[in-house]
């Protein structure tokens, strides 16, 4: 496989084509995902620690690439390596690592504070308890949207609707079902102020 | 404001969609609003939860890359070691098959290049057997070595310790690939160790064994013609062994 600039990434992740977004997903396991297993294993971490901080790196990678938050010429290697490394030091209760100059050359992007959130195991355990409830049609709609960043357009053609009008109006009356959900829930309390 | 336009504009705030002027004057009609704020909170919480469904759906076909590129590497890795394997397995078979023949091959090269038939007069000499052995001779000499073998084996008979005829009949045996018994011929002549043919025997005792592809034999035997005082062949000797 040929060599992808980091310019040739962040365009294949925001790509509305799911093959290209795999194609580049493993493009970065080949690649990316050695250094970032090294390091993990190094500081006793094991081989399932190291596989879930770096799907967690790419989820954050491919979040700020849909959302726009990626310079065209961002160094994607230093971003998960960063990201990775911040992910693992939080798991085992420690700070940040300060960063090294000479290990990451250039500032990266700040992962934005809202995706660290997303992936907090606390919220992640919440969404298990709506998940069933909610719907396949309601959950299609709403993680094209908010997730995967699509406009109402695509959604409209991924899923077939009539028109844009539709899509919005789905949307809404969804957020409206998961509101009611999950203000059912005493938890969902002390999520929301943090 | 209408409930979905609120909905809409809320939604925009948290998704970084409004202009900077925008922005600022939600921000302080949210300070001034604890309804309005409550209500960002709750939606900012929808949102978080969405995309942390989209996160875990994500986490899952995340896996199955990383499983399908795991296997393409195990893959990857086994047809390498099963060509590696092959391209073992094969040299291992030329070498049992083709080995020893090609061996054969570069001692033949060499019995090839080396081997000419001794020249011998026999001589002529007073006594019974004058006639068999100027015949002998003269067959020898006509290199028609089938026909003069019988004679010089019968002239053997009357005088087995003579190392020339010894020599002429191992020298007839190899005119007629008959290696095995030019080989028995010529080691009676070493055993008897007479220093004046000992070379000779031993250089084509040598060749015989290159003929058959038996290095180590005819090594043994150049080996021992360089201790010789005799110069009979003692440098092709030298030269194969180098080559060998």
């Amino acid at each position: 496989m040929k060599e992808l600039t980091n310019r040739d990434i962040i365009q294949m992740l925001q790509s509305r084509d799911e093959t290209t977004n795999e194609e580049v997903f493993k493009y970065l396991y080949r690649f990316s995902f050695k250094t970032i297993k090294g390091y993990i294993l190094k500081r006793n971490g094991s081989q399932q620690d190291a596989d879930d901080v770096f799907q967690d790196g790419l989820i954050s990678l491919y979040m700020m690439a849909r959302q726009g938050k990626l310079a065209p010429d961002t160094k994607i290697e230093a971003y998960l390596f960063t990201v990775c490394r911040n992910r693992w030091h939080k798991n085992m209760g420690k700070a940040p690592a300060k960063v090294e100059l000479d290990q990451v050359h250039q500032s990266v992007p700040e992962e934005d504070l809202q995706i660290q959130k997303i992936l907090d195991k606390e919220r992640q355990q919440m969404v298990s308890q709506w998940i069933n409830r909610i719907g396949e049609d309601c959950r299609k709609v709403l993680t094209y949207y908010y997730f995967e960043r699509l406009k109402m357009k695509e959604i409209m053609e991924k899923l077939q609707y009539s028109s844009e009008q539709v899509v919005k109006n789905k949307k809404y009356n969804c957020m409206k079902k998961l509101r009611a959900i999950i203000l059912e829930n005493p938890e969902s309390k002390s999520l929301m102020t943090s | 404001m209408e409930e979905e336009a609120m909905f809409d504009k809320i939604e925009a705030y948290l998704l970084g969609q409004l202009n900077e002027a925008d922005k600022t004057a939600f921000d302080q009609q949210i300070q001034a609003d604890k309804e309005l704020a409550q209500e960002v909170q709750v939606q900012r919480l929808l949102l978080e939860q969405v995309e942390t469904l989209g996160a875990l759906d994500m986490k899952e076909r995340l896996q199955g890359i990383q499983q399908q590129v795991r296997k393409e590497e195990i893959n990857h890795r086994r047809r390498y070691w099963i060509f590696a394997t092959a391209a073992a397995v094969l040299a291992l078979l030329l070498y049992v098959f083709l080995g020893p023949s090609l061996q054969n091959t570069s001692t033949e090269q060499i019995y090839a290049s080396h081997y000419e038939p001794y020249q011998l007069s026999f001589g002529s000499r007073a006594g019974g057997n004058e006639q068999a052995l100027i015949q002998a001779g003269s067959l020898y000499t006509q290199q028609r070595y089938e026909q003069a073998l019988p004679l010089i084996e019968q002239l053997l008979e009357s005088e087995p310790d003579n190392s020339r005829l010894l020599l002429a009949k191992g020298i007839c045996y190899m005119e007629s690939k008959d290696f095995g018994k030019a080989l028995n011929t010529f080691q009676q002549l070493i055993d008897r160790n007479d220093s004046f043919y000992l070379q000779q025997a031993l250089w084509y005792s040598a060749l015989a064994h290159l003929q058959l592809g038996n290095a180590i034999d005819a090594r043994k035997l150049l080996e021992r013609m360089q201790g010789s005082t005799e110069n009979f062949k003692k440098k092709e000797s030298r030269e194969i062994l180098e080559v060998m």
